[in-house]
């Protein structure tokens, strides 16, 4: 079908792709469907909720009948600022959940350059394959060459090939074919869509890339308002308070904070501070780094990247965002920056989750620790805290699935399952998913992962806004509470939780970066800011309240998710050892997880209109929204 | 053209050399984004007159014309479509008359020339008028647009080696 002229924003046309059959399809965008949901995560949320949502159950998240879904909002391949992200969703092999990831680069926007706003991939080729899109000209093409090769290889190989540097690829590494459970999805050098074990999805299925070229236009409704909205929302990002720690820093700018506020996981979480910040930290990082490196489109360049000159790590790394520094060095207590770099590009070209990986050898250390696994089961291996020869051989096998790799592979929640003896209490995850932030502190955070329909992560609702700090009069006039984003307090926070989901759900829609936007720091863009981007560019004229209802449609449908699979309030909760033990020293010496928590719940489930016993939304409400 | 309108030309180049790992291009493209926006109100990096050019891990590099003193592709054009305007002293490309043959491309000794996606005529910067969105919008403020007047390089950069040679000897207190 030819390019239609009525798009503006969305590119128009939507790719569906048969790997059993083989059979490629263009479909027109569905504009009443693209008003309701947006693009991104909301309509590929919606278009699964569509397939799979009547029998999810049932559904093998790494069989045949799960479908994968590549999806870029309006804004992405605009010039406007942060709006480089697309979305990958469908049931997670990690979770057995809704799995979802959102993700930066440039492949996104180049997606949008081709033509298209959705891929849709049904079905599990027979031989592996790779997808190359080069504006109409779409082909499954045999990747026999590119099986077990690492992500920077495929990436290398795919490029001679096709015979242009300027293409974009999405891949997996060997993790993904060999279905690790938190297999993440790379896009060109280290760019991840980490989280719910979308790599395993797209391995199950044998398609190794999508390679993407494009060179048409993302079309602007009224040039003439774009310009000065473009102007504007430019001016808003760089002269905000944040922006010159934030492009210089990255996330990982967060490091010594967290530690400073006991919120830095050590151990497995057993203390939340380090003494060795020092060597660890920010600006310890940043004697390594060369150069900053931005995703398409964003004046923030958070991404860094790293040279060390020499010795057992010698050579350039990837961006490291706070996550990551977190489960590298003091979870497993090892106070080695270069590891962590190392471990981060290891992660990055095997195509593994560095939380979910980060996690899961913690985990196992600490079984070591008590004795639950012995060098017997870790292949002889010396588990200990901070040994990091041990967790770099352990990373290796937990992507070829060997020895205790096969067990770490499939999540900390199924390894303490298997192993029993009392390890279940210190597995850290929610739901299924391994969990990295420190939360019996933050009482916001702590509601926002509790919650989260994915699982242990904070990209769907953590309100960062604790990190710093909202003027009371606005945290009184948005969620009801002066003192909603002191993080010490339980007073305000399930309205500030539903605030943050609504805005993240918008981020990973739109699309436009989280950590860019006001979701994250206060007094950069509101919600009205989006629907203003979203008229000049689309031409559809929408309010701030429309995108919210369409926030809590996509809310809505995530927890639907979970219901059909048997979850409920009983899970919305957090690890034991979290639930049951106080932090035991440190500067949040003390904290511990009260009452509170129900409380907050109560309100929580309250004012989204589900029913407080299951937690979930009820058939009407789904009616209601039209959902159903 | 005389040299007094040569003088006057301006460019926009990439400035070194960088200090911290954030005066380096960042790799954002958004100089291609608004490059597009400005010239055809649409958005498509494949209509910039500006490319950024990624190699290896992590090297970004901004390309865009120069503006020779002695430029080929005005040179080598078959149909006169490249040439220098007598007026602004700018080398530009005159649309109607280009037929898209890509001679200008190879002539080019730094690939700053590429053909537009629909029309396949070249793509030259035309410095937005006097006004370079790139140079405006540049996070890294690594775009500049300065003089051509060949000595305005050469004192900037000569200007930074004294320093750093001097070792702040002779700043003001």
């Amino acid at each position: 079908m030819a390019y239609e002229e009525k798009y503006h924003g969305w590119a128009g046309e939507v790719l569906r792709v048969d790997l059993s059959k083989e059979k490629i399809l263009k479909e027109p965008l569905d504009v009443t469907l693209a008003k309701s949901f947006i693009g991104g995560r909301g309509l590929n949320t919606k278009r699964l909720f569509d397939g799979i949502y009547s029998n999810f159950s049932q559904i093998d998240p790494l069989g045949p009948q799960n479908l994968l879904l590549f999806g870029v909002g309006p804004l992405g391949g605009t010039p406007l600022p942060g709006t480089a992200r697309w979305n990958v969703t469908g049931k997670s092999p990690l979770t057995g959940l809704l799995g979802d990831s959102n993700c930066g680069g440039f492949w996104g926007p180049e997606l949008k350059f081709a033509g298209y706003d959705q891929i849709i991939l049904h079905g599990i080729s027979k031989d592996p394959v790779y997808l190359w899109i080069d504006d109409d000209h779409v082909e499954l093409k045999k990747a026999f060459h590119l099986w077990g090769k690492d992500t920077s290889e495929t990436l290398d190989i795919i490029t001679e090939e096709l015979g242009d540097e300027r293409i974009h690829v999405v891949a997996i590494g060997p993790a993904g074919e060999n279905l690790v459970r938190y297999a993440c999805i790379i896009t060109d050098e280290s760019r991840a869509a980490g989280r719910t074990g979308m790599g395993a999805v797209m391995g199950s299925k044998k398609l190794k890339a999508i390679a993407v070229r494009g060179s048409r236009d993302v079309k602007i409704a009224k040039p003439e308002a774009f310009e000065k909205v473009l102007e504007e929302a430019t001016e808003k990002i760089r002269t905000h308070p944040v922006y010159k720690s934030f492009s210089k820093y990255g996330t990982a700018g967060a490091i010594s904070a967290a530690n400073a506020h006991g919120w830095f996981p050590r151990r497995n979480f057993s203390e939340a501070y380090v003494d060795y910040i020092d060597s660890i930290d920010e600006d310890a990082l940043r004697q390594y780094e060369t150069r900053a490196r931005a995703c398409f489109s964003c004046p923030m360049h958070c991404g860094r990247r790293y040279t060390i000159k020499e010795g057992i790590y010698a050579g350039c790394h990837d961006d490291v965002e706070f996550g990551t520094s977190c489960v590298y060095n003091p979870l497993i207590d090892v106070d080695n920056p270069e590891f962590l770099l190392w471990a981060n590009t290891y992660s990055n070209k095997m195509g593994i989750d560095t939380y979910g990986c980060g996690v899961s050898i913690a985990w196992a250390m600490e079984c070591f620790e008590k004795g639950i696994l012995t060098k017997k089961d870790t292949d002889g291996e010396s588990l200990t805290w901070g040994n990091e020869e041990a967790a770099k051989r352990l990373m290796k096998k937990i992507v070829s699935r060997e020895g205790l790799g096969d067990l770490l592979a499939v999540g900390v929640k199924r390894a303490a399952e298997i192993i029993g003896k009392g390890s279940e209490k210190f597995a850290i995850h929610i739901k299924g998913m391994e969990l990295i932030q420190e939360l019996r502190p933050t009482k916001g955070r702590l509601l926002g992962l509790v919650v989260a329909a994915t699982g242990g992560e904070h990209l769907r609702s953590s309100p960062m806004l604790e990190w710093g700090q909202v003027p009371s009069k606005d945290a009184k006039e948005t969620f009801g509470d002066a003192n909603a984003t002191n993080p010490s307090t339980h007073k305000g926070k399930a309205a500030l939780v539903i605030w943050t989901e609504y805005m993240f759900a918008l981020n990973s829609s739109l699309p436009i970066c989280k950590f860019l936007a006001c979701s994250n720091w206060w007094g950069a863009f509101n919600v009205n800011d989006y629907s203003n981007f979203l008229s000049v560019t689309t031409g559809w004229e929408v309010t701030g309240k429309d995108l919210f209802g369409i926030s809590e449609r996509i809310l809505n449908m995530d927890r639907a998710f979970m219901g059909k699979a048997g979850l409920g309030r009983k899970d919305d909760t957090l690890p034991e050892r979290m639930l049951k033990e106080a932090i035991p020293s440190g500067p949040s010496k003390g904290a511990k997880v009260g009452p509170e928590l129900q409380e907050m719940l109560d309100d929580y489930y309250r004012l989204h209109g589900w029913d407080p016993k299951t937690g979930v939304p009820q058939e009407e409400k789904l009616k209601e929204l039209g959902l159903i | 053209m005389s040299n007094s309108k040569r003088n006057r030309l301006s460019i926009v180049v990439y400035v070194d050399p960088p200090v911290e790992p954030e005066d380096y291009c960042s790799g954002c493209r958004i100089c291609e984004l608004v490059c597009a926006f400005a010239h055809e109100k649409t958005s498509n990096p494949k209509k910039a007159r500006i490319r950024v050019v990624h190699v290896g891990l992590g090297i970004d590099y901004p390309i865009v014309c120069r503006q020779c003193s002695v430029p080929k592709c005005a040179e080598k054009c078959p149909t006169g479509a490249i040439m220098r305007n007598e007026n602004t002293g700018l080398v530009s490309v005159v649309e109607e008359k280009c037929i898209g043959c890509g001679v200008c491309i190879e002539s080019c000794p730094f690939g700053a020339i590429t053909l537009h996606p629909d029309k396949g005529t070249a793509l030259l910067c035309d410095l937005c008028g006097g006004d370079p969105q790139c140079v405006k919008y540049c996070p890294a403020g690594v775009l500049r647009c300065i003089p051509k007047k060949s000595s305005v390089l050469a004192d900037n950069t000569a200007r930074a080696y004294v320093r750093k040679i001097s070792k702040g000897k002779g700043d003001r207190i």
